[in-house]
């Protein structure tokens, strides 16, 4: 995130900054192409040339073969994500005039897209496009029905959530370590009071925004495959059976992470530094985990 | 700040949110960084929803924190419950609490059920 490019990038994308974390990783990791595949949104009118179609099909190919390494698999489905991000465009613009910034349209329907591109089964003789459209939409959708997050996390706190996020990474760059509110608020040249508001403004938002994503994983299973052998051991915790199938409903990103946190030991700050993502990132996954763990056990 | 800070919340998810916040806000002026003060708040989360899940209807939650000179914070989490029993240290949520703080314990008196945690300032380290 030290990259001042990348940031303007993500800042383009949409000053709500929703950063689902393939939505970051995809953006951060290309942006010059993110914005190069944005541009010609009209693309989608003409037809795709036969390269374009193989190169897809090789992609999910890659993406989907459990012999590569992660960092390939990663690799295929950015660009996958990133070749279609016209379509989302193309569909966020039929929202543009319902109240909603054009650029966080397209940054929520890429949610949706990354979702598709995770669940989607070459197998199966569908087009990508029209099997992804349903689920941008769908994401899109959400956002408006989501809206309420908004009005009561002012726009204050929302930007408050932005520059804490930024700022702790940058400080934990420049120090090897955490900071404190105290540095945070002296950096932000802002009130130690101000950097409290702005942290529970960021759980606010996670709760509300993420919690709708809950449930809407049920090809988990596929994408556990990424997980590989690094399933938590859940050799001493009693209610084990219970927790299996919970963790494996979880989206693949979360269940590492805790994994990581609670079975391996690390910090959020490793653990932000390992996944290239934000610590304040990492923490509202966690959070959100947690508590779609609790409400499975409760529902048990 | 010797004087411990206590609240009084309904027991109710809605509420958990000034148990949070008063945590974060005594973090900040010990000095936890934002890796452990953010552990804490994931810890104090759990604790609460833990002790709404066993609270007699229409009870309350009481949160106690006290900070000790050392950048050491002990919150206390307690609330009545029917069973008055303490909850399992072999579970999932045990397991996750201990790994976000330095110290849990759990005690029952009658059926009062409390849930003591205990973290500190000091010791972080991110290998950068």
């Amino acid at each position: 995130m030290s990259d001042e490019s990348l940031i303007d990038a993500s800042a383009a994308a949409s000053d709500l900054d929703l950063d689902v974390d393939a939505a970051e990783s995809v953006v951060d990791a290309n942006d010059a192409d993110v914005v190069a595949a944005l541009v010609p949104a009209q693309r989608l009118g003409s037809k795709w040339s036969d390269e374009d179609r193989a190169r897809e099909r090789e992609l999910f190919n890659i993406a989907a073969d459990p012999t590569r390494s992660n960092a390939e698999r990663t690799v295929a489905r950015n660009e996958l994500v990133t070749l279609h991000l016209p379509l989302v465009h193309f569909l966020a613009r039929r929202f543009r005039d319902r109240g909603e910034p054009l650029d966080d349209l397209v940054q929520v329907g890429t949610i949706g897209l990354i979702n598709a591109v995770d669940r989607f089964d070459t197998e199966r003789g569908f087009e990508f496009s029209s099997f992804a459209t349903p689920t941008i939409i769908g994401e899109i959708k959400r956002h408006f029905r989501d809206k309420g997050w908004a009005i009561r996390v002012p726009r204050r706190a929302q930007e408050l959530r932005m520059m804490l996020s930024q700022a702790t990474a940058e400080l934990t760059q420049s120090s090897g370590r955490s900071p404190t509110v105290r540095e945070l608020a002296a950096h932000l040249k802002i009130t130690e009071e101000e950097v409290i508001d702005g942290i529970e403004a960021a759980a606010a938002y996670s709760t509300t925004s993420l919690d709708a994503h809950v449930g809407n994983d049920e090809d988990a299973s596929t994408i556990a495959d990424f997980m590989g052998d690094e399933d938590p051991d859940l050799g001493n915790v009693d209610d084990r059976e219970a927790l299996r199938p919970l963790l494996a409903a979880l989206p693949a990103r979360e269940r590492q992470i805790l994994g990581m946190r609670f079975f391996q030991g690390m910090t959020q700050g490793q653990i932000a530094d390992e996944l290239n993502i934000s610590q304040m990132h990492v923490s509202r996954l966690l959070a959100k985990s947690l508590a779609t763990l609790r409400e499975g056990m409760l529902a048990d | 700040m010797t004087t411990p800070i206590r609240l009084t919340i309904p027991a109710s998810p809605q509420w958990v949110v000034l148990i949070r916040t008063a945590t974060t806000a005594v973090c900040a002026r010990l000095d936890f960084s934002m890796d452990r003060l953010d552990d804490l708040r994931l810890a104090v989360d759990e604790v609460a929803s833990l002790l709404i899940n066993d609270a007699v209807p229409d009870s309350v939650i009481e949160c106690e924190l006290l900070a000790g000179e050392d950048g050491r914070l002990d919150v206390t989490l307690s609330t009545h419950t029917n069973a008055g029993v303490l909850p399992p240290t072999n579970s999932f949520s045990w397991t996750v609490l201990t790994a976000l703080v330095d110290d849990v314990t759990a005690t029952v008196d009658a059926d009062r059920l409390s849930i003591h945690l205990r973290a500190s300032a000091s010791e972080n380290t991110v290998d950068a």
